[in-house]
């Protein structure tokens, strides 16, 4: 049978991997009604009870897509049941190097957006949703508003929806130009009006969240899979997908592919089918030497390693993660050094500043690394570049971010050690010559 | 009460505390920058990385892991002590090596930290970045606050006391990532209570303008007294280099300041080293000059006059007026004295004692640091039954017409540690009649004898002027607004001449009139009034010296209506 896309389901071609996006109407609510839309959530809001949908999430085995992987059901499952006001934060911040998923079923499929969060909400005893956009997604923020507005004229947010006496109050808000605040606690402060900082954990924001109370934060297209797991079931969901991981997955390509774009795929495609298959294989005329498979925060793979499949367990028992599926090709003319100082550029420019190991570390990485491609490096800067990033990692550190820095610099050098020793042998990038003969200067990396 | 294993050993301990209080009561150091007993926890730092089980396979911070039934917790590692070495290593990146020129050095942390965690050598430097260390523009902050940035390792102390101590959030973060500084929205920092970040910066980055550069901290001794500045009477540690006294810091009292005192007290020690102090008696001689005199001599003239007139006119014709800046010791010896020898007319003009307050949160606030009462000791007099009035009237006015009556007035005055012509409280008031009134009065008794710490405009007047010495030369008590007294001992000795407290001088008058007036330390001062004053039931001096206790037996924590444990450490979420 072929392959049926989920989440992308009411925009995208059906029966091939690649999103190719053939419903524009679907993202107006006339069409998406027309559709079918907003039934489930009154079936729902009917007839089902939260602890009925938190069960049906659970049995999904639905799994955070914003790069952590969590199972949602379990997640949905720490809020208190305490008559409390309650929280559901849309993490829209999509701001990973690499992904670029979520902005499609925002521009394509808002309104599956807002029946996801309406039943999310209901399951967590939620009356009030905030969709947190980032800042650079102008035109994604205007169709939310669009469709956020059009939800509430029909009486699809608001109060008493459906006639039942279940409330929801939708805010959308813009973040400014910070990765950091894809962090779900520097989220929430950056919701407050405060500066875009992490928090500690514990306390989780399911127990002391946004304005001190339960709070749960979930990706875009988490939620999108929620009205299709009420539909068809959470068993059929978790069928879909391998043993502790339900559905289907989102994935962008970029890099050097004849054909990049955004995919959702079965977890079960392997890397190469994707790169190969899907893709078209490398563009320039070179191997591929590495892939980055989840986001630029995920631990890089050599082009011996891509036969492991897009499921979460898969690529973490390979030693990388699954992360937010930005999948970056890169080919055998790419200097891996340099590549290295692109990414530790972004950490050292996007951390918070908060904690020593980062604040600090980040900026370190990026000057030895810089060090080294430059040609002034020394083989012991190779060691202290391994050995600092290794003190970024394993919770010294308030939030994520020092281990998002760490761990692909690590791998860097675990794999392509020798681009960094010949850098440090030549003083100069080995590459130079091969990319100055082929694109005639230093334009491309 | 749970128990827990600390590095391979069972514990218990109270309910509540976080691990390195916990580890603390046990000798067992864990070393942080950011955390502190009295502030919200922040955890950023990164210095107090512990292990703990049950927990993730990650670290934890030990300044927000509340010790739990059942926890075990490694603070002794290879693997803890490789995480301090990391968080060391990052923080001394940008750090510049000012040690040589920096106040900060010996009470400096992370000076302490790298010697006791730290390595040797510069990776950085190694690599040849140090140029490239992180600097900021230079900013001042104003007349009272020295600011380094460029030594900061960004904390964020400094921001938490000022938010939630002094009230004044007039300091926070700006900019993001290494470019990360502790800047203010203000060109100048405007509250009163500013310096008690100073003293909670790990390092060298802010510091007291005051201070700067006159000491260096191992050259100085820290003896604990309190401050003298109002009738709060903030624990202090008064820091003296070669008996001259450098600063006051801020002791930790949980029943009367926290870990905090105000701007205006810690700088408030320069009459201490007043080149206007006096240092030896001085007689008026016949010229109408006053003469240095040897206290020996001073004290036979002093006591044959007094005697004199007391032979005369009987101990009613003598005043004795007291400042409110006296100890407890010597205010009750005072009226010890004055009823042995008949001295009817004895007074103080006390400052506005008010009355006590409710403490809010759980910290303390400005309201509570600072009074507006600047004298030392009020409530210390009232409490021992000294008049804060005669007849109806301040005792300014009451001593002035005392003089002027002519029948039963007085011929003598005796004035321990009060300005006459110039008696100022709340507010700056002046008090009492007006300047040429007081002086013609003065100048008309028979025997003015006035003990101060300088030579005044009542002392000019006098026939014999005996110098004194401050609180912090005293051993004694003294009673804060808040009715908590509290002991000390003296904190240095002054080097020029030999002042002596008001208690030698009250001792030597009575002995001069009752020569069975005993010659006793001020503690034993203190057992003979704890055991005639009901308020003072109880308490004894020793008992006082460390915190200090409450008056009327009642526990001071509920005297004070407080908490006597510290703050609840609760995290902050967010948003410095």
């Amino acid at each position: 049978m072929a392959f049926q896309p989920v989440v992308t389901s009411r925009f995208a071609k059906p029966g091939q991997y690649r999103m190719e996006v053939v419903n524009r109407d679907v993202a107006g609510i006339d069409a998406y009604v027309k559709a079918g839309g907003y039934k489930i959530a009154e079936d729902v809001l009917k007839n089902k009870t939260p602890d009925q949908v938190i069960d049906a999430v659970k049995a999904s085995k639905l799994r955070g897509r914003g790069g952590a992987g969590f199972p949602t059901g379990m997640k949905w499952g720490f809020v208190p049941k305490d008559g409390r006001q309650h929280y559901l934060v849309i993490n829209a911040d999509e701001s990973e190097p690499g992904t670029f998923k979520d902005r499609y079923l925002i521009e394509h499929d808002p309104h599956g957006l807002i029946e996801g969060c309406i039943i999310s909400a209901y399951a967590v005893r939620a009356t009030r949703c905030y969709i947190y956009i980032r800042g650079e997604y102008f035109s994604q923020r205007a169709d939310l508003d669009r469709a956020v507005a059009e939800a509430y004229a029909k009486g699809f947010l608001g109060k008493r929806l459906f006639g039942t006496d279940f409330d929801l109050e939708m805010v959308v808000y813009s973040g400014a130009g910070a990765y950091i605040c894809g962090e779900e606690t520097a989220l929430l402060n950056s919701l407050e009006g405060k500066r875009g900082e992490p928090r500690l954990k514990p306390p989780f924001p399911a127990i002391q969240g946004l304005y001190g109370k339960p709070t749960v934060v979930n990706n875009v297209e988490t939620i999108h899979a929620v009205p299709f797991i009420m539909e068809r079931g959470g068993e059929w969901f978790a069928g879909l997908g391998t043993e502790k991981s339900g559905g289907t997955r989102m994935v962008c390509v970029s890099g050097h592919v004849k054909r990049p774009g955004v995919f959702e795929v079965p977890m079960t495609l392997t890397l190469r089918e994707l790169i190969f298959d899907q893709c078209g294989g490398p563009s320039r005329g070179h191997a591929v030497k590495a892939v980055i498979p989840g986001g630029s925060s995920a631990p890089v793979l050599t082009a011996a390693e891509l036969d492991v499949q897009c499921c979460f367990d898969a690529l973490a028992r390979a030693g990388t993660m699954g992360g937010s599926g930005g999948v970056v090709v890169i080919d055998a003319a790419t200097c891996m050094v340099r590549t290295a100082v692109n990414v530790m550029h972004f950490y050292a420019h996007e951390s918070c500043g908060q904690c020593s190991p980062c604040r600090e570390g980040t900026n370190y990485l990026e000057l030895l690394v810089h060090k080294i491609e430059a040609g002034h490096g020394t083989p012991a800067d190779i060691d202290t570049l391994y050995d600092a990033a290794g003190n970024m990692q394993g919770g010294t550190t308030i939030c994520a971010l020092a281990d998002a820095a760490a761990m692909p610099m690590r791998s860097y050098i675990e794999k392509f050690r020798d681009e960094f020793v010949e850098h440090v042998r030549l003083g100069r990038c080995p590459l130079d010559d091969l990319r100055l003969s082929l694109h005639g200067g230093w334009a491309t990396a | 009460m749970p128990k827990f294993v600390l590095d391979g050993v069972e514990r218990e301990v109270p309910a509540g505390l976080n691990v390195i209080e916990a580890a603390a009561l046990f000798g067992t150091k864990v070393p942080h920058f950011c955390w502190h007993p009295k502030l919200k926890v922040s955890g950023n730092c990164r210095m107090c990385l512990v292990d703990v089980k049950p927990g993730p396979p990650k670290f934890s911070i030990a300044c927000n892991t509340i010790v739990a039934d059942g926890m075990t917790v490694e603070t002794k590692t290879e693997r803890v002590m490789q995480a301090r070495r990391g968080v060391l290593e990052f923080l001394l990146l940008n750090h510049p090596l000012d040690c040589p020129v920096c106040d900060k050095a010996y009470e400096c942390t992370l000076q302490d930290y790298t010697y006791d965690y730290g390595i040797s050598h510069s990776r950085w430097e190694a690599a040849g970045l140090h140029e490239d260390k992180r600097t900021y523009e230079r900013k001042d902050f104003g007349d009272k606050m020295f600011v380094e940035m460029n030594r900061c390792v960004q904390c964020t102390r400094c921001i938490r006391v000022l938010r939630d101590v002094a009230g004044e959030y007039e300091l926070g973060r700006t900019e993001r990532g290494h470019a990360l500084e502790i800047a203010s929205y203000k060109d100048t920092l405007t509250s009163d209570f500013q310096l008690n970040a100073v003293d909670v910066c790990p390092v060298g980055a802010l510091g007291d303008k005051k201070y700067r550069f006159t000491a260096r901290v191992w050259d100085m001794y820290a003896r604990p007294s309190v401050c003298g500045g109002c009738s709060i009477q903030c624990s202090v540690d008064v820091w003296t280099k070669e008996n001259a006294v450098k600063r006051l810091t801020p002791r930790r009292n949980d029943f009367v300041n926290s870990s905090w005192m105000c701007d205006t007290g810690r700088h408030g020690f320069d009459f201490a080293n007043s080149p206007d102090r006096f240092g030896q008696p001085f007689v008026r001689d016949d010229a109408g000059g006053h003469a240095p005199t040897e206290w020996a001599k001073a004290l036979a003239a002093v006591s044959a006059r007094l005697k004199d007139v007391v032979a005369a006119h009987g101990g009613k014709s003598v005043g004795l007026v007291l400042g409110a800046g006296l100890t407890n010791e010597e205010y009750f010896a005072a009226s010890v004295f004055a009823k042995a020898a008949g001295i009817a007319h004895v007074g103080f003009v006390p400052g506005e004692n008010k009355r006590p307050y409710r403490w809010v949160d759980s910290d303390v606030l400005p309201d509570t640091l600072v009074s507006d009462d600047k004298t030392f000791n009020t409530n210390g007099a009232l409490s021992l039954g000294v008049a804060g009035a005669i007849g109806g009237k301040d005792v300014v006015t009451a001593t002035v017409e005392a003089i002027e009556r002519k029948k039963d007035g007085l011929k003598a005055l005796i004035v321990l540690g009060e300005n006459l012509l110039d008696v100022r409280r709340t507010g700056g008031a002046r008090v009492g009649p007006d300047a040429g009134r007081v002086a013609k009065a003065l100048q008309s008794l028979d025997l003015l004898i006035v003990a101060d710490r300088e030579v005044t405009a009542t002392a000019e007047l006098a026939h014999v002027v005996l110098p004194t010495v401050t609180h912090w030369e005293k051993e004694g008590t003294a009673t804060n607004w808040n009715r908590h007294v509290q002991a000390f001992k003296p904190a240095f000795a002054f080097e020029h001449g030999r002042p002596v407290s008001e208690l030698t001088v009250i001792t030597e008058l009575a002995r001069a009139i009752n020569a069975d007036f005993p010659r006793a330390a001020p503690s034993a001062w203190f057992a003979r009034l704890a055991a005639a004053v009901p308020d003072y039931a109880g308490l004894t001096f020793d008992g006082l010296l460390a915190a200090g206790g409450a008056l009327g037996g009642v526990d001071s924590a509920v005297n004070a209506q407080i908490p006597a444990k510290s703050a609840p450490a609760q995290a902050s979420i967010g948003g410095e």
